[in-house]
């Protein structure tokens, strides 16, 4: 995943993409160490010290992890858990080329 | 115990898979998400965190993966020597002798330094044999099918046993002795996961036990199979042909894959938005985990629910965050519209 998500981030930082975090960790000073270990340079929310049980979480009635939401740049979810790199690759691509063709309108 | 969302899944190295659900309820064998730790090695085992790993995991029911147990044999009674000992002594040595096999089968996986070398357990590696100890429960249940013992032997092998036939045995027994109890309710996640059979069983508990909690949680449960019926449907037919969509199958069963296939999806969903909706309105002041860390109410639970149902699905506008990155800066999602974003709930554990 964060292998992954690394290289997603680089190959996308000239692109209008983010990746963003909801970080469930309890302990945030060893998640900062630990962020730093394994060059996750992405932000994150925080969500904050009842980890899975934080606000964000559990607002998104998030069970299981790692979850994830694809937005596009209108703010509207496009697609959950699209877990296959490939295909998750394809998927953002896809919304990137929307977000460009909006923007030059 | 163990078990996985989603997904065929193995420990993931940094980002712990992980899922939660119902802290009170038994894992089903096959049961919810996790994260494949790599997509090509569909044919290993998913190995499941070791004891300790779950102890500092920040739920009480926190899952890395499911065993992909293979299937026990049902019940010939490889008859070992004599039982010995009270039944809860010999139920409690049949678990330690089974957690110690099993533990002993996936260290070779933890222990695997790379890639290569999972691959390479993976072919040599045999499985424990797990008919022996499946036999050793029946025969427990076959003494007596209806004091505490039993009903831990049954959970037990709700939690561990993908066999269908086993698994009807066993919702068999659950109607016949225990069906009354308040307890019965830990078992309502195993049965959703144990076919037409299970999940009959779940609606009549929602209708007919005698307590309240109890029916609450199945028709709570009923709802939440509806959605994770959308949510697999989802997936499953995403997916092309191949190990992967092969090992979907093993864990949801032939009998839900092929209903899934075929899934009216926004029907469903639809049908669980009531079903969550009703749980609210007539058992909304069930408590689910009293005295735990998770305590809360059917009522919490299901607007959670409901929330999910009515403003995070696809095409809906995604709700705003509002938070505090891990240097303590504010900001919110809304900061990046004009951007697609992947957001990604995660955490290392």
């Amino acid at each position: 995943m964060i292998p992954h998500e690394r290289s997603l981030v680089e190959k996308l930082k000239n692109e209008p993409f983010a990746l963003i975090g909801v970080n469930s960790d309890s302990d945030k000073d060893k998640l900062v160490q630990q962020m730093k270990d394994e060059g996750v340079t992405w932000r994150s929310f925080w969500n904050g010290p009842k980890g899975t049980s934080g606000p964000i979480s559990t607002t998104w009635n998030v069970h299981g992890w790692p979850t994830l939401y694809f937005i596009d740049h209108k703010g509207v979810i496009r697609a959950r858990d699209v877990r296959d790199e490939a295909a998750m690759e394809k998927l953002i691509d896809e919304l990137i080329v929307e977000a460009k063709k909006d923007a030059t309108k | 115990m163990q078990k996985s969302l989603l997904l065929l899944a193995l420990l993931c190295a940094s980002t712990a898979c992980r899922s939660t659900d119902e802290p009170a309820a038994s894992p089903p064998a096959g049961a919810h998400s996790a994260e494949p730790k790599a997509q090509a090695v569909a044919a290993l085992p998913i190995v499941p965190a070791k004891k300790a790993d779950e102890k500092a995991a920040p739920k009480e029911d926190v899952y890395l993966a499911v065993p992909a147990l293979p299937a026990a044999k049902p019940a010939e009674e490889p008859k070992a020597a004599a039982p010995v000992g009270t039944r809860a002594e010999r139920f409690e040595a049949l678990q330690k002798e089974f957690d110690e096999a099993m533990n002993a089968y996936y260290d070779l996986f933890r222990n695997a330094k790379s890639e290569a070398e999972m691959q390479a357990v993976a072919k040599t590696a045999k499985a424990p044999d797990t008919a022996p100890f499946f036999a050793r429960a029946n025969a427990l249940l076959d003494e007596d099918p209806t004091d505490a013992t039993a009903f831990s032997a049954l959970q037990w092998m709700f939690d561990n046993s993908r066999d269908e036939k086993q698994t009807e045995r066993l919702c068999a027994i659950v109607e016949k002795h225990h069906f009354a109890k308040a307890e019965v309710a830990e078992l309502l996640r195993p049965l959703a996961y144990s076919g037409s059979a299970g999940n009959q069983l779940i609606e009549r508990l929602s209708k007919e036990s005698p307590h309240e909690a109890v029916r609450g949680r199945a028709l709570f449960q009923c709802a939440t199979s509806a959605m994770e019926d959308v949510r697999f449907a989802a997936e499953v037919k995403s997916m092309a042909d191949g190990p992967e969509k092969d090992s979907y199958k093993g864990y949801l069963g032939e009998e839900r894959f092929a209903r899934l296939m075929l899934l009216d999806a926004a029907q469903a969903e639809k049908d669980a938005l009531a079903l969550f909706q009703r749980v609210q309105k007539e058992y909304g002041s069930v408590k689910l985990h009293v005295g735990t860390p998770y305590e809360s109410t059917l009522g919490e639970q299901s607007g959670a629910n409901i929330f999910e149902i009515e403003n995070l699905a696809v095409g809906k506008t995604a709700p705003e965050i509002e938070g505090e990155d891990v240097a303590g800066v504010a900001f919110k999602l809304s900061d990046y519209r004009g951007k697609v974003v992947m957001l990604d709930f995660w955490g290392f554990w």
